[in-house]
């Protein structure tokens, strides 16, 4: 990612301006866990990754007792790279990223975990989770920044553009006034809206016009990282496709790294560099998009790559995956996907979800938490045909 | 615009159980202006057939749906129902016609009354079409087994908060059946649900329309899941049909530039190499910059997808072309349907044209 001169200049550009952040920031590094840090990683981005969450467990606090939202999951996201966060509704995967910005209220807690994050503009490596608040504040949107999934409620009806953009400007950083405003003007420019829309208010613009602002903003400071939350599962496909493609062309330009959630695995199989698949919690499968859409092993990614129509090649039998996710509350012994399961065994009950190799694979960081389903194994008997990926129509 | 000429895919399922013809709807908005919402759209739905309606939002699919199942006033334009031509004109007529026609609309979180329980939900409607002598418990436990919501005792006294974006779908997939209906509008039924219970629901949905007969639209912007469930397709732009056909065909070898547009940009996991990944942006046959224009005034002059078009010439910009017959069942409004789908339109001169599969 590194070698290409895009995102070294960006690296750059961003140094020169970060100098003043790092001083600032160091106390807060030193206080973190990781504060033993070599000089090296303040410098450059180096091999670690951008962010890094490890244990990172969840859960809502109710009358009836911890309802386990994320289950010790680690994920980490290096600089430059797309990783998708995939799995239905429920299954913990806007928590997850909420939690690790500690952008959650109570009831919702966070019971155990790190999140280190290593940032080009800063000294060394913090926990997210132990930070300050004023710490906090400037981490946020200044490193890490997010992208909601319903842009008409995330963007404030009665202000214009202008006014939102240089809000997150001036909140973020210190500008002076007409510099703010170019820069809003020019971060229109970057998500292609013309700079005439600055004086629009939200209503007065298309569903992806607004999802367009959402992302301007979400650059306004340059982040390292940014988190996006369905953002485009309100819009229809032909700007959907338009979106995903200016996303994946900011990033190439800017350099930042992306966790893309949504439910849509059709998405990420062309958006992600890896995929991370979650089911109640936990991970069930991580690979890059290809293995996954190759030689998917687990049986939920299987039912999930089997979930969408296909508008091209013959028409396949559609399984989708019935039944519905457990309650978390009272979590089933063993693997959760076990009762909508085709494959599932007695031995499912004794499975710990801990995420092994798939040992057909020759991609080591290929990891399923099913001891059992290989991508070859054959799709179970029943109405359920659920691996008929054409594994034969791609090379390489 | 005469298209009777084409033949629906779907006639041969059943019987014709509701005409559309040349329906128009105007709104007003400020003095002297109007939204062409819809425009001179005809069609035919048959029973036990699924015509599905395909566009982006705004085009104009909802508002088509709305003025079938008789909730939004005609501006011009007739509605055939079982060859009768429906006038509503009393709180009567009302109800009987909605106990042949109902709407199912896309959001399971908004369509419910969140005071009211499952129960209340079906039974009000038993009671209303079904008249006094139903049974009504008995009827309501039938129709959760309907649409699988079992054990229905289970679901009766739940209100809608407690249960999921699917769960709530099917009771308003049950509420819709309460009336025994022979035609059903189905509004975006799966966008607002995952991935991977939409294919449920809709399988859910074939299952009803095969068991009761229903002439079913399937309204969407998901043109691959239209390819799936539906017999015929029509492709829906700024208020008009821009292009009809079998489903299969209309998704293979799509002739309008426009839908040309919506299948290039549905997510295709399977074409991996010239992915978003690649980098660049993938050049679809046409840009989607531009909103559809159907507001009156210069705008409208022309073929409203003109300024996306890459086809465009003087004449798309001064004339709306009619729908075209391309074959029997398949029609395009467009008037360079010789360079945008030249595979289509020249039988003669070409050898091997039919490439549907």
């Amino acid at each position: 990612m590194s070698a290409d001169p895009a995102a070294d200049s960006a690296i750059g550009r961003a140094d020169g301006r970060a100098l003043d952040r790092a001083t600032h920031r160091a106390t807060g590094a030193a206080a973190g866990p990781a504060a033993g840090s070599s000089l090296a990683d303040a410098v450059a981005p180096g091999p670690g990754p951008v962010l890094d969450i490890r244990d990172l467990s969840v859960v809502y606090r109710t009358p009836a007792g911890d309802v386990r939202a994320v289950d010790q999951v680690n994920l980490a996201l290096g600089a430059g790279e797309v990783v998708g966060l995939a799995g239905e509704s429920g299954s913990g995967k806007s928590t997850l990223a909420y939690g690790a910005c500690r952008l959650l209220r109570a009831p919702a807690l966070v019971t155990n975990g790190s999140v280190t994050y290593r940032g080009r503009r800063v000294s060394g490596p913090a926990d997210i989770l132990k930070m300050r608040p004023d710490e906090l504040r400037r981490l946020r949107w200044r490193e890490i920044a997010i992208v909601f999934q319903s842009a008409m409620n995330a963007l404030n009806p009665v202000l214009n553009v202008r006014d939102q953009l240089l809000d997150a400007i001036h909140a973020h950083l210190k500008m002076p006034r007409d510099e703010a405003h170019e820069r809003a003007a020019s971060l229109l420019d970057l998500v292609g809206i013309p700079r005439s829309r600055l004086r629009s208010y939200p209503h007065e613009l298309s569903g992806g016009m607004r999802q367009r602002v959402m992302i301007a903003m979400a650059l306004a400071a340059e982040p390292e990282i940014i988190i996006m939350d369905e953002p485009t599962t309100a819009l229809d496909v032909v700007v959907q496709r338009d979106i995903l493609a200016q996303i994946v062309e900011l990033k190439d330009r800017l350099g930042f790294s992306i966790l893309f959630i949504t439910h849509d695995l059709s998405l990420l199989l062309e958006l992600a560099d890896r995929i991370v698949v979650m089911y109640a919690g936990q991970f069930v499968e991580i690979a890059t998009s290809d293995e996954i859409h190759r030689e998917a092993a687990h049986p939920y990614t299987r039912g999930l790559l089997n979930s969408f129509p296909s508008l091209r090649g013959s028409r396949r039998e559609l399984a989708g995956i019935p039944g519905s996710p457990p309650d978390l509350g009272h979590p089933p012994p063993g693997c959760p996907f076990m009762p909508r399961c085709g494959y599932a065994r007695p031995e499912c009950r004794d499975v710990d979800m801990r995420l092994l190799p798939v040992a057909t694979s020759r991609d080591p960081d290929h990891v399923t938490a099913c001891p059992f389903v290989l991508p070859d194994t054959p799709a179970p008997p029943g109405p359920s045909a659920a691996s008929e990926s054409p594994a034969g129509e791609l090379g390489t | 615009m005469t298209e009777q000429t084409v033949t629906s895919a779907a006639a041969a399922r059943g019987p014709l159980a509701m005409e559309a013809i040349s329906l128009s709807k105007d709104f007003r908005i400020g003095r002297g202006h109007a939204l062409h919402a819809v425009r001179d759209v005809s069609f035919n739905l048959y029973r036990g057939a699924v015509v599905a309606l395909v566009g982006e939002s705004g085009s104009g699919k909802s508002t088509a749906a709305r003025l079938l199942a008789g909730q939004e006033r005609l501006t011009s334009g007739t509605i055939r129902l079982d060859g009768k031509q429906v006038e509503v004109s009393s709180r009567g007529d009302f109800r009987r016609y909605k106990s042949e026609v109902q709407l199912v609309f896309q959001d399971p979180f908004s369509s419910l009354n969140p005071i009211h329980t499952v129960r209340y939900h079906l039974e009000r409607p038993v009671k209303l079409h079904q008249g006094k002598d139903a049974k009504v418990g008995q009827e309501v436990v039938t129709l959760m087994e309907q649409v699988r919501l079992t054990p229905a005792k289970q679901f009766l006294a739940k209100y809608p908060h407690e249960l999921s974006g699917g769960q709530r779908q099917r009771v308003s997939f049950a509420r819709a059946l309460a009336a025994r209906p022979s035609v059903l509008l189905a509004d975006e039924p799966v966008s607002m649900l995952d991935v991977s219970i939409r294919l449920e629901m809709l399988s859910l949905l074939d299952d009803l329309r095969q068991r009761f007969r229903l002439a079913m639209l399937y309204i969407t912007h998901d043109i691959a899941s239209a390819r799936y469930f539906a017999d015929e397709i029509l492709v829906m732009y700024a208020g008009e049909i821009v292009e009809r056909g079998p489903a299969e065909e209309v998704t293979q070898v799509p002739a309008h530039p426009y839908t040309q547009l919506l299948v290039a940009s549905a997510p295709d996991p399977d074409n991996l190499g010239s992915a978003l990944r690649g980098g660049g942006r993938r050049q679809g046959p046409a840009t989607a910059s531009e909103r559809p224009q159907n507001l009156d005034g210069a705008a409208t002059q022309g073929c409203p997808f003109n300024p996306r078009c890459p086809f465009a010439d003087d004449l798309c910009r001064r004339e709306d072309p009619a729908l075209m017959q391309i074959s029997d069942t398949r029609g395009a409004a467009c008037w360079h349907l010789d360079v945008a789908a030249p595979e289509l339109v020249s039988g003669p001169r070409r050898g091997g044209d039919t490439t549907t599969t």
